[in-house]
């Protein structure tokens, strides 16, 4: 008995739980893909990503919890009986077959004809930009070409969803760029779904509708880019998606407003939802600090990094606070002069003092 | 310079093949096509005799059934030793050595043991016949056809079968169209290995044919025993006809194989 829902989801988890021994690796993941939608989940390594893919595509089992595919209860189904094709790390491609031949795999394991595979195929090495190689070794090509296979072999027989794991982390930086491109490219022009995986913030801020970001097994925000980097709901959010200032404040609450003290100045807050009582922890990212004549408080300049467009300049504070600010354009301040330091009371993220940043298990 | 200093590298190989190979197997044709003597040896002067018996509907009807018994146990064996080498192939290090010791722990002893071993075994009613040797065959040459399966299985990453299950091929397929592609060279290898010395085999044949299964190996041997040389080594040289077809097979495909991965 298949079971089928009228939602029109292409990929829907509830409750997935999954234990390796006895560690857990996903704690109860409920998450919805709609169709045409960019999924991007980051995390470091060993939150668990990578098992939540392979639990998509039917690799791996969960121990408790619902896969939805399309509208169609998947959870016990085998992989092969999936709609849903994966693009891996390390491309998996078959190297006994030539580029065409990839391709056409997942045609001629679904019993298409030979004669009705060939303008499928050529079709698919035409989104990715291969068709003059159809018929070389798969030894032979770079790296860049075998992800483009490998992601024309995913694309082949439309399937409802694509699985992209870590699909640029193997290839050499200057080749990332390019292929993100192509990725997005072709997900707008097919109007494909994404489920992509990746441990890079800055691929996952650039290509997801959506990202969420989790931490040993748990999913600690999902959302639009620009909120989970604006509006991070966790120290671990925060921290994991851009650089950031970490400072010890306190909750000070002044004639009954609420307010911060970090640094030596008092912050006055407004509309800012309830705070924690005493010690905290705020989040100060590197371009929310503006360098100028004036602001909160002053500091020393310690070293400055000029990039031509921008700089990135350390300075310490009379209570030796330590900031890192990003500015652009670059600022004429040099290393030892005073400067004014200044930035909005929303820019502020502010946690309990006793939140974990995660800092030591991704530090780059 | 590089190409000449290699070249003498390989002078040791080359003088032990013609001292040891090539001139023996010259002795054996020539003794074949040379009269009888009557005990033992040969007498110097031309015969066709021996070519005469040898052409004919018995020693031919030996031959098919060498050959027969070779094709059937490396086929047992190739049909054994995939799923043994699949397994191995995913086990842990530690787990692969310890049973990878365990099949090969009956190589340790004696043949002729491990013969009389499988008299006590076999039914009885297996005893002298052609099934029987088979069998016998089959489980004494299984090592030979794991170790290159297992070599072969390395590089059949477990991805690629994971791969072949996510773009839609069930496990058949993805054995019949990722697996078994990858892994053929190392059950060439395997059968190579395997129909080779098979198809020489005397004692196994002898001990558990009961004197009633005769093949290639028992025939050369109890001619040499009836003291008619030229018919043993003109025996002898068929058999080694015989061993030269698959050896050819394998070489062609090694060698096909190594400039198409150039």
């Amino acid at each position: 008995m298949k079971q089928v829902e009228t939602s029109t989801s292409a990929v829907e988890l509830r409750g997935i739980r999954k234990e390796f021994g006895e560690r857990t690796i996903l704690d109860g993941i409920d998450l919805t893909i709609a169709r045409g939608e960019v999924l991007v989940l980051v995390g470091p390594s060993g939150s668990g990503k990578s098992t939540l893919l392979k639990i998509v595509s039917g690799i791996e089992t969960p121990d408790s919890g619902e896969v939805w595919l399309s509208g169609e209860c998947c959870t016990q189904m085998p992989p092969y009986l999936r709609p849903v094709h994966t693009v891996f790390q390390n491309y998996a491609l078959f190297p006994h077959l030539d580029v065409a031949g990839n391709v056409a795999f997942p045609l001629a394991v679904a019993g298409v004809a030979r004669a009705n595979r060939q303008p499928l195929v050529e079709q698919a090495l035409g989104w990715v930009h291969m068709q003059r190689h159809a018929h070389r070794r798969i030894d032979t090509l770079s790296g860049g070409e075998k992800q483009r296979v490998a992601l024309a072999r995913a694309l082949v027989d439309q399937p409802k969803c694509v699985l992209l794991d870590e699909p640029l982390s193997a290839l050499d930086p200057h080749l990332r760029a390019g292929t993100l491109d192509l990725l997005q490219e072709l997900q707008g022009e097919l109007g494909l779904t994404y489920l992509f995986i990746t441990h890079d913030r800055e691929e996952a801020l650039r290509i997801g509708h959506r990202i969420g970001v989790l931490n040993h097994g748990r999913l600690e925000q999902i959302g639009p880019p620009e909120e989970v980097y604006r509006r991070p709901q966790t120290a671990f959010v925060a921290s994991f998606l851009g650089k950031i200032n970490w400072l010890s404040g306190q909750s000070a609450p002044a004639g009954g407003r609420p307010g911060i003290g970090i640094c030596g100045c008092h912050v006055p807050l407004d509309g800012q939802p309830t705070l924690p009582a005493g010690p905290v922890k705020v989040g100060l990212r590197p371009e929310d600090v503006h360098i100028g004549a004036s602001g909160r408080i002053q500091a020393r300049v310690v070293s400055r990094l000029f990039f031509g467009d921008s700089t990135t300049i350390r300075v310490q504070t009379a209570d030796d606070c330590e900031l890192v600010v990003d500015q652009r354009p670059a600022s004429d301040a040099a290393v030892g002069d005073m400067v004014w330091l200044d930035w909005s009371p929303a820019a502020m993220h502010i946690f309990a003092a006793d939140a974990g940043t995660g800092e030591k298990e991704h530090a780059k | 310079m590089k190409s000449l200093t290699t070249r003498w590298l390989a002078l040791p190989a080359v003088l032990y093949l013609t001292v040891l190979f090539l001139g023996p197997t010259s002795v054996v044709l020539a003794y074949s096509l040379l009269k009888r003597d009557i005990y033992g040896g040969v007498h110097p002067e031309f015969s066709g005799n021996a070519w005469r018996m040898a052409t004919d509907s018995i020693t031919l009807g030996i031959l098919a059934r060498t050959v027969l018994l070779a094709t059937g146990v490396t086929a047992a064996n190739l049909l054994l030793a995939y799923p043994c080498a699949a397994a191995l192939a995913r086990m842990s290090r530690e787990r692969r050595a310890l049973w990878m010791l365990i099949l090969s722990f009956p190589m340790l002893t004696s043949l002729l043991l491990r013969t009389y071993g499988w008299l006590n075994l076999l039914p009885l009613a297996w005893r002298g016949t052609l099934p029987g040797v088979g069998l016998v065959l089959t489980c004494n040459y299984l090592p030979f056809m794991v170790l290159p399966l297992l070599k072969a299985y390395e590089r059949a990453d477990r991805s690629l079968v994971w791969a072949a299950l996510d773009l839609g091929a069930t496990p058949w397929q993805a054995f019949w169209r990722v697996t078994f592609p990858i892994t053929l060279s190392g059950a060439v290898s395997g059968a190579a290995l395997v129909f080779i010395p098979v198809s020489g085999e005397y004692l196994i044949p002898h001990f558990i044919g009961d004197g009633k299964v005769s093949v290639a190996g028992t025939l050369v041997m109890e001619w040499f025993d009836h003291r008619h040389w030229p018919y043993a080594a003109a025996c002898a040289a068929w058999l080694a006809a015989v061993v030269l077809v698959p050896i050819g097979v394998s070489l062609v495909w090694k060698s096909r194989e190594l400039s198409a991965t150039k």
